[in-house]
């Protein structure tokens, strides 16, 4: 009788960790995915993904990242933006255009980052989304 | 014999369903960089994320903003300290973005401390 309550607690106490471990991965809504995706033209190229979907992808390669840059010594740019999928194709772009660094200044762990270059690698727009679904 | 079994099997299951849970969450390209301190050429590096999850209790690294003055400072685990300050508004637009998963590179002048370079990069593989 004892055994089997000890049994029964043990399955109880199984069933809570699995229930608690599942339920924040079900609640709100989640834009699953995110994964970075590079599209490479003859006259431009662009890139797109979220913080997340980058770093907890499954593989290894992909990644996004913007710069910004001061340096009163050495021209460089005002900011650069990079990304690689994970098939390893990258892209880059640059800019000294202010207004680019004004819009990197939103950048958070959960945003969605989108960047177009032209066949020069000068960023044409980056654009950057907050949203709750898009956290992790 | 054959109920040790069960058990054994259902554990090793139990185990596996909840360490996969684990190792989703860890997967994907990551690099969380130290802080490094160059006294002589008075530069230094490091993320926040890695230096705030470091092992060590010493690093930091980071940025404080009192309009117009910046300031920006970096420990390394071994006790190494550099510091640089400007008044040049590049520097606050560099500084305010600054996230929990920047890394974060500057150059301190020997002779006034000034900031001669500020880089901050936000990318995905410094998130934790």
């Amino acid at each position: 009788m004892q055994a089997k309550l000890k049994n029964i607690l043990g399955l109880v106490a199984l069933g809570v960790a699995l229930l608690t471990t599942t339920v924040p991965t079900w609640a709100g809504q989640v834009i699953t995915g995110g994964e970075v995706s590079i599209y490479i033209g003859s006259d431009h190229s662009s890139a797109g993904g979220t913080m997340v979907g980058a770093r907890y992808s499954a593989d290894n390669k992909q990644y996004i990242e913007c710069t910004t840059y001061l340096s009163t010594t050495i021209w460089v740019p005002l900011i650069q933006c990079y990304a690689q999928d994970k098939a390893g194709q990258h892209i880059l772009c640059s800019s000294r255009d202010p207004k680019f660094q004004e819009t990197l200044q939103a950048m958070t762990d959960s945003s969605y980052i989108s960047f177009q270059a032209d066949s020069k690698g000068a960023c044409t727009d980056i654009g950057i989304s907050h949203g709750s679904n898009l956290l992790k | 014999m054959k109920t040790n079994l069960k058990k054994f099997i259902g554990t090793a299951v139990l185990g596996v369903a909840l360490f996969s849970h684990s190792i989703l969450a860890w997967a994907g390209a990551v690099s969380l960089p130290e802080v490094v301190v160059d006294e002589v050429y008075r530069v230094a590096h490091g993320s926040t994320a890695g230096a705030r999850y470091s092992p060590d209790d010493q690093q930091y690294i980071g940025c404080s903003v009192d309009n117009p003055f910046v300031t920006c400072f970096a420990k390394d685990k071994a006790g190494k300290y550099l510091f640089c300050s400007s008044t040049d508004p590049r520097s606050l637009a560099v500084v305010k973005a600054i996230t929990d998963f920047s890394s974060i590179d500057f150059a301190s002048d020997p002779g006034t401390s000034s900031c001669t370079a500020l880089i901050v990069t936000n990318d995905s593989t410094y998130l934790r």
